[in-house]
C-alpha cells in the first residue's frame, strides 16, 4: 500500500521538509559531488556519482554496503528538469533492464532554511499515456454504446 | 524467460487508471462486491465497467464466481501483495534515502556554525 493508503496511488509518495534552502537541496540531487556526500540508507555509502544534468542525459550512483562492500547501481535518464524546482527521471537498477520505473522530485521553497520535497516513485515511465490513452479509448466505446443504442 | 510484462507490470499498468484503482480500494473494504454494485457509483457503460473489470481480472488483481446471472467480484490477495510489496520495498528505500540526507544536512549545518 501507498503510504496514502490504499490503492489510490499505487505508487511510492514520500514528503518531507528539509531544513535547507531550495538551491542547495535541489543542488544534493543535481550534482553529483554533493550526491557522493549522503546517497545510500544507513550502513552503505556513495562511492561514486556522476551524471549528464540535462534532458536526455543520464546518471549513475552507487552504493557500497560498509560491512560487506557488496555494490548496486541506479541508472536512469533524465526527462524533465525545471530548476530548481523539479526533476523527474528514470529509474532502473543496474542489472534489471525489464524494471525502468519513474521518479518525481518536486521542490518547494517554505524558506532560506526549509524546502519541501515531494517525492513520487512509480512503476510506469509512461504511467501518464496509460491512463490518457484508457480514457481515449472508453469515449470511443460509450460513443459506439450510445449510436447503438439509437 | 520470455519477452514482455511480467505479473507485476500488469498489476501496475491495470492500476494505472483512477477507476480501476477506486474498484480495488472499494473491494479491499467491502470484501466483495457484485458487478452491480462496483457499477452503481459510475455513469458509465456496461460494456466499459466490463473492460475495467476484464483488465483487473487479467492482472490478477481480483477474481470473478458467477452465482446464477450475478458476478461476485473479489480480491486477489496474491495479486494485490505482489504490488503491495513492490510499493514497500519502494518506500522503505526512500525513507532511509530521506532519512541520510536529513543526517547529511545537520552535518553540514553543524559544521558551519562552528
Amino acid at each position: 500500500m501507498t503510504s496514502d493508503g490504499g490503492f489510490e496511488g499505487a505508487r511510492v509518495r514520500l514528503v518531507r521538509t528539509f531544513n535547507t534552502g531550495i538551491d542547495h537541496l535541489f543542488a544534493c540531487f543535481a550534482d553529483p559531488v554533493l550526491v557522493a556526500r549522503w546517497w545510500g540508507p544507513r550502513s552503505m555509502h556513495c562511492p561514486h556519482a556522476e551524471n549528464d544534468f540535462r534532458v536526455g542525459g543520464r546518471y549513475r550512483f552507487e552504493m557500497q554496503d560498509d560491512d560487506t562492500a557488496s555494490r548496486i547501481a541506479v541508472i536512469g535518464e533524465y526527462l524533465e528538469i525545471d530548476r530548481p524546482h523539479r526533476i523527474v527521471c528514470t529509474w532502473q537498477w543496474e542489472g534489471t533492464p525489464d524494471e525502468v520505473t519513474r521518479l518525481a522530485l518536486v521542490f518547494n521553497a517554505r524558506g532560506p532554511r526549509a524546502t519541501v520535497l515531494e517525492l513520487t516513485h512509480d512503476r510506469f515511465p509512461s504511467t501518464d499515456r496509460a491512463g490518457a490513452h484508457e480514457q481515449g479509448w472508453e469515449s470511443s466505446l460509450d460513443g459506439l454504446a450510445a449510436v447503438l443504442a439509437a | 524467460m520470455l519477452p514482455g510484462p511480467t505479473p507485476v507490470d500488469r498489476a501496475f499498468a491495470a492500476l494505472a487508471h483512477p477507476v480501476r484503482r477506486a474498484i480495488v480500494d472499494r473491494l479491499l473494504d467491502a470484501g466483495e462486491l457484485t458487478v452491480g454494485a462496483i457499477a452503481a457509483p459510475y455513469d458509465m457503460t456496461n460494456p466499459t465497467i466490463s473492460r475495467h473489470l476484464k483488465i483487473l481480472e487479467k492482472a490478477a488483481l481480483i477474481e470473478r464466481t458467477v452465482v446464477g446471472r450475478t458476478h461476485h467480484c473479489r480480491v486477489s490477495e496474491a495479486g494485490i501483495d505482489a504490488v503491495a510489496a513492490w510499493i514497500r520495498r519502494h518506500e522503505t528505500f526512500w525513507r532511509g534515502q530521506f532519512d541520510a540526507l536529513e543526517r547529511y544536512l545537520e552535518d553540514e549545518a553543524r559544521t558551519h556554525d562552528e
